[in-house]
């Protein structure tokens, strides 16, 4: 006799299976790459080091080495040639800055902050390298505190090409039957204003395993020109430790196991209220290479106000498991990248769904073209896809097809601080999304733009 | 002797010497260098004389260096690692082996006397570096630290954590440091200091460096007015700028939710796909009505 399993236990098999082949991947990777700084083993690097070595003195190659150590990751390296030149010249403001930087870079901020306070009393200073020193010692400061917050804010309009988020054909399948939508309902263009905060605080324990109690906020509001009812207001608030690993076998592997919850609403009226908790790991390999591994259980109530069942989404519980990447590919290049995989279990089959998600961001950092300005600016070509693939048809609007979607999102961000706690951000991105379902086969273009603050 | 017993000796020690030979040339390869000094600063091999440190001079296994109130200087490892020993300090490389095949190997140090900063270069990565004191042993892992024997007063009397220190000082810049004596054993994380003031008294619990005390001991790793660290031609600030030194940018280390591109896309992707899912059921209140009799 055959035991029958059943779809939602099935279902949450396939979600351990997927977590587990994640954390054995994300093991195998953490396990092929040596721990130790490959970078250093460049040849270049090598080259420059023996020659260096030959003749200490020789400034040109020394130079030539820092640069080379540093575009390698290899800071330690690039710290001992520099500070050698401190022993030649000991009032280079320059160089005190350069090495503020490198150990800023290894997160040792009590070194960083040390020669940034020295080049600001070196006579020699220039007033761009004040103005850099100005710009990040600040920064350093907080680093050293036990209790930190610090945030991103970002106000602007935004301007979309389907804001009522319309088919393309201006068709919907209703009962089976595809209807054409009132001239009302059928795509149309609308401005909004938004505004967005996301304020980080972390408490750090002072012991020496390093480990702090993290507590994040997010909050988004928008208020549209023509369509109020689509309104938004949500925030997510998430709390938990962050635990180091194994601080002697795995440098800087940390876990935090958190809580979470938050709400929305949706033209003035509560739409979706969750809460849950998770679990995400952090493992750096070398210095520029992190994975970032993640489950989450949230339980979420929608209330649509539908008579029928025929929102997106419905209440349930929403299981994500994801792994994260960021890595730093050259001194101005880096790269973040996610997969993640949703199981949205509602009580009702056409209401459940399996999503895949991979998103990638790739940020090319530069000098502004002013030197007065003393932060970087940034331009991130992104992508995302979102594949959605529901249990069952909904009866109510087509009971032979199943809801299948693939949405692309496609866009560039460009990030111009202005000033060390203010800039301007702009995005523009295009969203398509095929589905088996004409209801949500749709294209959007948005452009978003408005001053940001940091602190 | 017998001429069995003189052909016996006669090869074990021809073996002897083909096993020691190399291994002595592995020692000379790996030794240090002496990468900047100020004087009075002196090198004493194992055997021999003193010799005043100069650029470029050759730091052999457990050769003692010696710095007076005047001197300082820099070694240089080719693992690429490098030691600055600050003035009136006294150390000896008691152990230095590097294969740079595999970028493996030990290093030991001890510090009878003064201060040193240690930047680690492929030993401290894969295996350790060790650094000792009459009063304790410090494992380096992957890292920079400083160490400091013996806490002179005048140093613990410019931080109250150090109030009654008068063994060792160790300070962790980047890595996990680890110092034990006969009775104790601590970890050392980044940003914190220790001190330890016997092999027979319990190490300090770690507290976070002031920047008073690293000011104090930083000055002591560096050329004084009218020092050049043995360089005949000192560089000047705009030879520094043509290399590119002092261009970068820093970006800020804190990352609160949004900042980061994808971060912000997700944020207002999570607001878009809930007025998306409301719109969509919207319409459908919003449709042309089927002709009578359709199906």
């Amino acid at each position: 006799m055959t035991a029958v399993e059943s779809p939602a236990r099935r279902r949450w098999r396939r979600l351990v299976r997927s977590g587990i082949v994640g954390g054995v991947t994300a093991f195998g990777l953490l396990s092929s790459i040596p721990v130790a700084s490959a970078q250093a083993d460049a040849p270049e690097q090598n080259q420059l080091f023996q020659k260096m070595l030959r003749n200490p003195k020789d400034l040109e190659t020394t130079f030539a080495y820092v640069k080379v150590a540093t575009a390698n990751g290899d800071y330690e390296a690039a710290i001992g040639a520099l500070e050698r030149i401190l022993f030649y010249q000991p009032g280079l403001a320059r160089v005190k800055y350069e090495l503020g930087g490198l150990y800023m870079r290894l997160g040792s901020y009590e070194m960083a902050r040390r020669y940034f306070r020295e080049a600001l009393a070196s006579p020699d200073i220039d007033p761009i390298t004040k103005d850099r020193i100005e710009a990040s010692l600040p920064d350093t400061e907080k680093q050293l505190q036990q209790s930190r917050v610090s945030g991103y804010m970002n106000t602007g309009i935004r301007y979309q090409t389907n804001a009522n988020y319309a088919p393309t054909n201006g068709l919907v399948s209703l009962g089976g039957q595809e209807l054409a939508l009132l001239p009302s309902a059928t795509k149309k263009s609308d401005s909004n204003w938004y505004g967005i905060a996301g304020i980080s605080h972390d408490y750090d324990l002072n012991n020496q395993r390093g480990d702090t109690l993290e507590t994040r906020f997010v909050g988004y509001v928008t208020e549209q020109a023509r369509f109020s009812n689509l309104n938004v207001g949500l925030f997510d608030l998430s709390f938990g430790p962050r635990l180091a690993l194994a601080p002697d076998l795995l440098p800087g592997a940390t876990i935090k196991p958190y809580i979470v919850g938050g709400n929305t609403w949706l033209g003035g009226t509560s739409y979706l209220a969750s809460g849950g908790a998770g679990i995400s790991a952090s493992f750096p390999v070398g210095t520029r290479f992190t994975l970032v591994p993640d489950f989450e259980w949230r339980r979420v109530d929608v209330n649509t106000g539908d008579v029928l069942p025929i929102s997106t989404f419905n209440s349930g519980d929403w299981l994500t498991t994801g792994l994260g990447v960021s890595t730093q590919i050259g001194q101005q290049i880096s790269l973040q990248a996610r997969g993640s995989y949703r199981r949205g279990a509602s009580p009702l089959d056409f209401n459940s769904y399996d999503q895949w998600e991979g998103d990638a961001a790739l940020t090319y950092s530069f000098a502004p073209p002013f030197g007065s300005i003393s932060h970087n600016w940034s331009v991130s070509p992104f992508a995302r896809l979102i594949r959605t693939a529901f249990d069952a048809a909904n009866p109510f609007i087509d009971p032979t097809t199943v809801r299948r979607d693939n949405e692309w999102i496609t866009g560039i961000s460009v990030d111009m601080p202005l000033t060390k706690a203010f800039g301007i951000s702009t995005i523009i991105q295009y969203d398509h999304t095929d589905s088996t379902l004409s209801n949500y086969r749709q294209d959007n273009l948005s452009i978003m733009a408005g001053p940001s603050a940091r602190f | 002797m017998d001429l069995r017993n003189h052909i016996t000796l006669t090869r074990l020690l021809t073996v002897l010497l083909s096993v020691i030979a190399p291994m002595t040339r592995a020692v000379a390869q790996n030794s240090g260098k002496v990468a900047a000094v100020n004087q009075d600063a002196t090198g004493t091999p194992p055997g021999e004389s003193a010799h005043t440190l100069v650029v470029g001079s050759g730091v052999v296994y457990k050769e003692n260096i010696k710095t007076s109130a005047q001197g300082s200087t820099q070694i240089l490892f080719p693992d690429q690692s490098t030691l600055n020993v600050a003035r009136n300090s006294s150390i000896v490389i008691d152990e230095y082996v590097y294969d740079p095949k595999t970028g493996t190997g030990t290093m030991l140090a001890s510090l009878s006397k003064g201060a040193l900063r240690f930047v680690g270069g492929q030993i401290s990565h894969t295996s350790g570096v060790t650094v000792g004191t009459p009063v304790a042993q410090l494992g380096i892992r992957g890292g920079v630290a400083t160490v400091v024997f013996p806490i002179t007063p005048e140093l613990a009397a410019s931080d109250s954590n150090l109030a009654g220190c008068s063994g060792e000082l160790v300070i962790g810049h980047v890595g996990t440091l680890t110092l034990k004596n006969k009775v104790s054993e601590v970890t050392i994380r980044p940003g914190f200091a220790t001190c330890a003031s016997g092999q027979n008294v319990p190490i300090t619990a770690p507290f976070r460096i002031s920047d008073a005390v690293l000011a104090s001991i930083v000055s002591t790793m560096r050329s004084r007015p009218g020092q050049s660290g043995g360089a005949t031609t000192p560089p000047a600030a705009p030879f520094i700028a043509a290399n590119g030194v002092g261009k970068v940018i820093l970006n800020n280390p804190a990352h609160p939710p949004g900042a980061d591109p994808l971060g912000l896309t997700s944020i207002f992707s999570v607001g878009t796909s809930l007025a998306q899912s409301k719109s969509q059921s919207t319409q459908l209140k919003s449709v042309v009505p089927p002709p009578y009799g359709a199906h």
